[in-house]
């Protein structure tokens, strides 16, 4: 499963030019960035684990963060436009796995209420929802 | 984790606007059938935030609004009262989709709910077609 996030992240990373962090952001990340978890998940050592011949699917969320909701949503929207040359469906390039990605929805535009010292500006949140399908090489997903 | 992508509420709005097209006697008897499911699904959106350690407090703040006549609710948390001043609801969107540093996004997604009350509608809903 972590092997399917950090190509993901390294997916946007790469598409964006911005940086992508999984699941927490450091403190050295600045005002503009991407956050990726799995929907639920609050810590790095809460992502759970899994054989690595299992199947997985579930939802992941991808939040850009932006000094402006403008620029949240904007941000946001070029990662669909990376992930989702398409349309609604993308793929992820894993050793050993086949990973789909579905757009699912997008969740909310929003601005934290966290002021950010340096600039006292309050970070804008703008969050998608995803579905990420990862399946072993050379075996069929029946969902 | 659950695929949170089963239930489509789209297709039930364009079933609730068809029946507005039907015999009074059953048009009557849709905003009951609305308002019992967004009180189900308030309890649940409660119940799951209450749970939350660190978001129980917002809780309260989650109501539903019945709009079109009846025959549509709209279930989450009040963030703002009529003139614009915060209310219990603020921080609900850290408590479902967490901030801009990883933070919060511990409760559980409120689609969850609505795929829950999901099948009871539908029963409900079919009934009503039952007696056109």
């Amino acid at each position: 499963m972590r092997a399917e996030f950090e190509a993901l992240c390294a997916a946007i990373e790469t598409g964006t030019g911005r940086a992508a962090h999984l699941v927490t952001a450091p403190p050295s990340a600045g005002t503009c960035y991407y956050l990726v978890s799995p929907a639920g998940a609050t810590r790095g050592e809460d992502l759970p684990l899994s054989d690595v011949s299992s199947v997985w699917d579930g939802l992941v969320r991808i939040k850009a963060v932006s000094p402006s909701p403008a620029g949240a949503m904007a941000d946001l929207a070029e990662v669909r436009a990376v992930l989702f040359p398409g349309g609604v469906v993308g793929y992820l390039d894993v050793e050993g796995r086949a990973v789909t990605l579905v757009f699912v929805r997008h969740e909310a535009d929003y601005t934290e209420a966290v002021t950010v010292v340096t600039t006292n500006t309050p970070l804008a949140l703008s969050v998608d929802s995803i579905r990420m399908v990862s399946v072993p090489d050379g075996t069929e997903d029946e969902s | 984790m659950a695929d949170s992508a089963s239930f489509d509420a789209h297709e039930l709005r364009q079933f609730a606007a068809d029946l507005t097209r039907a015999p009074q006697r059953v048009v009557d008897k849709v905003p009951p059938v609305v308002k019992r499911g967004a009180t189900q699904v308030k309890a649940q959106l409660r119940a799951e935030m209450g749970a939350s350690p660190s978001f129980g407090v917002l809780a309260r703040g989650i109501t539903y609004d019945i709009l079109d006549g009846g025959f549509t609710a709209e279930i989450g948390p009040v963030k703002a009262d009529r003139h614009g001043k915060s209310v219990i609801g603020v921080g609900a969107n850290i408590a479902y989709f967490g901030g801009a540093h990883g933070g919060g996004g511990t409760v559980p997604d409120p689609q969850g709910a609505l795929d829950a009350e999901a099948p009871r509608m539908e029963r409900a809903i079919a009934d009503l077609i039952g007696e056109l």
